[in-house]
């Protein structure tokens, strides 16, 4: 187990967003390896990184009954309490889910947020999602 | 080296002033183009990111490659063709009347995205309008959209940087530049006014308004929001997937909306489309059927859920899928995704993608715009012929499309 004991556990809503550079580095041959820099983080207000432990920068894990990533904290100061923003693509995609007549939810994915230490080798590795 | 004029595929945009200057078929300079439609450019070019034609990973010629996919479609009982919106309106209607044929169905990304915006505007159940017709405007209002990301020259090449009354000196402003957003965006910081409501509280916003507009009592931001509407005389309304989303495709409360701001001034509505022709899929399949997405052709033509891709992934309700220019495997939610994996794919692409490593067959093709033409519908309606630059070196998806329409057994 990856997480340290004594950080406490989040309830937060993500929220996806389109980002140009995580879609622009999957095409372009100087920044493939950036992509996951771009699209590995989330944005959180200054108090939910306070309530997570975490400082700017540091790592995250979201977990809900789809599946588990863990992203790199962004400090978003305009960013509302409860809520985190998250580049669209594969990454958030462990964690939407599908109920039949609705949409996919991508724009409401309800997790529990942790903050994880570096000491924890692969499991803690950032975008630790797979494509395909 | 000549510059050759060429329209940018990479979103809905569809810019038709880029230039391309080639050396040996080698785009060596990119003019106009943004970080978005530079990057997809110049990746065409780059052949590890390109597909060849393969039968489960071995490469192979292009016949073999057809006859696989051809062999696949003909031995299922109920295929679904899922795609298109990358592909010309020529392509489209091809892959359209493959479907038929094999008493499949067809569905594409907007049955997740703004196919229910876009019908509502086909059927003129909401107002819209081309964007040529942006000079009359005096409000532009982005709601859940932020075209910095997702269509970064809308801003400069179509809207408010385009307007003729935008200036930035001035005591009267002729033109507002507004957002209806859920957090600070590149988009929302440099509009005038920004009505900031929390994700999916769009419903509520209208509500809100819709009191406003009655005269009910209602808070300052909304009061704002009213006041701006009425003192407004033509409003254009960017349609983003975060209005969509938030509604979670119930549009009847913006409809309403629309309905009711209509009659103080003109209101018409624009979806931020994504792909660079899925509109054009929704205006084809209508065309074909009467329907935009999500249509199943084993009893005549009929529409519904069923047909989505989401719901058939979910349920296992179809035996052989043709993805064409879509990566399902990474565009949906994991846990649906998952449903893919025992099902033969025929990956139709010009680029490697998740869905191409995991499909049975792999027909690699052109890239529609920039080395094979035909045309498209940008995200406001109007149609588009395409100019490609480069020398294709496999074939277009029309040609592929028409090839295994022919080879086909229903």
């Amino acid at each position: 187990m990856s997480v340290t004991q004594d950080h406490p556990q989040v309830p937060l809503v993500i929220v996806t967003y389109r980002d140009v550079y995580a879609w622009a580095a999957k095409l372009d041959k100087n920044e493939e390896a950036m992509y996951e820099k771009y699209a590995a983080i989330v944005r959180l207000s200054e108090g939910e990184l306070k309530a997570l432990g975490v400082g700017n920068g540091g790592k995250v894990r979201l977990s809900n009954s789809a599946g588990s990533v863990v992203v790199r904290a962004q400090l978003d100061s305009k960013c509302p309490r409860g809520f985190g923003f998250m580049p669209m693509s594969h990454i958030p995609n462990e964690l939407t889910s599908y109920e039949a007549g609705k949409l996919p939810n991508f724009k409401w994915i309800e997790v529990m947020a942790q903050a994880i230490t570096d000491d924890h080798g692969g499991q803690g590795a950032v975008g630790s999602a797979k494509e395909g | 080296m000549a510059v050759q004029k060429t329209i940018c595929t990479a979103c809905s945009c569809l810019c038709d002033d880029i230039g391309l200057t080639l050396e040996d078929d080698i785009v060596t300079r990119i003019e106009n183009a943004c970080r978005k439609g530079a990057s997809f450019l110049y990746g065409t070019q780059f052949e590890k990111r390109r597909n060849p034609y393969l039968v489960e990973g071995q490469v192979v010629d292009a016949e073999k490659a057809l006859d696989r996919a051809a062999a696949e479609l003909s031995r299922a009982k109920h295929p679904l063709i899922f795609g298109l919106d990358n592909s010309s309106l020529e392509a489209q209607a091809v892959g359209i009347e493959l479907a038929r044929r094999l008493r499949g169905s067809v569905d594409d990304t907007s049955s997740f995205c703004q196919g229910t915006l876009v019908d509502l505007i086909l059927s003129e159940a909401l107002p819209t309008c081309s964007l040529a017709e942006l000079p009359n405007s005096d409000l532009l209002l982005y709601w859940g959209s932020n075209p910095h990301h997702s269509h970064p020259r809308h801003l400069s090449k179509f809207t408010i940087y385009a307007h003729p009354e935008y200036t930035e000196l001035g005591a009267v402003r002729r033109v507002t530049l507004a957002a209806v957003e859920v957090r600070e965006s590149e988009t929302s910081v440099i509009c005038h006014r920004v009505f900031r409501i929390l994700p999916r509280g769009d419903k509520e916003f209208i509500g809100e308004v819709l009191k406003g507009i009655a005269g009910e009592q209602t808070n300052r931001e909304v009061k704002s929001f009213v006041e701006l509407l009425r003192r407004t005389r033509y409003c254009i309304v960017f349609a983003g997937l975060g209005l969509t989303y938030s509604l979670d495709n119930n549009f009847a409360p913006f409809v309403e909306l629309a309905r009711q701001l209509g009659k103080w001034g003109r209101l018409a509505v624009i979806p931020m489309v994504g792909h660079f022709n899925m509109r054009g899929f929704n205006h084809s399949l209508r065309k074909a059927t009467g329907y935009v997405n999500k249509v199943g052709f084993a009893n005549g033509t009929s529409r519904g859920d069923q047909f989505s891709l989401l719901e058939q992934v979910k349920n296992r309700s179809f035996d052989c899928l043709m993805v064409v220019g879509a990566d399902p495997f990474s565009s949906l939610p994991r846990s649906v995704a998952v449903g893919l994996a025992d099902v033969p794919i025929i990956a139709v692409d010009p680029f490697q993608t998740a869905t191409t490593r995991g499909a049975t067959v792999v027909l690699g093709t052109a890239v529609t715009g920039v080395e094979v033409g035909g045309s498209a519908v940008r995200m406001d309606g109007t149609e588009v012929a395409l100019m490609p630059g480069r020398k294709p070196s496999r074939l277009g998806d029309e040609e592929v499309l028409r090839r295994l329409l022919e080879k086909v057994t229903a």
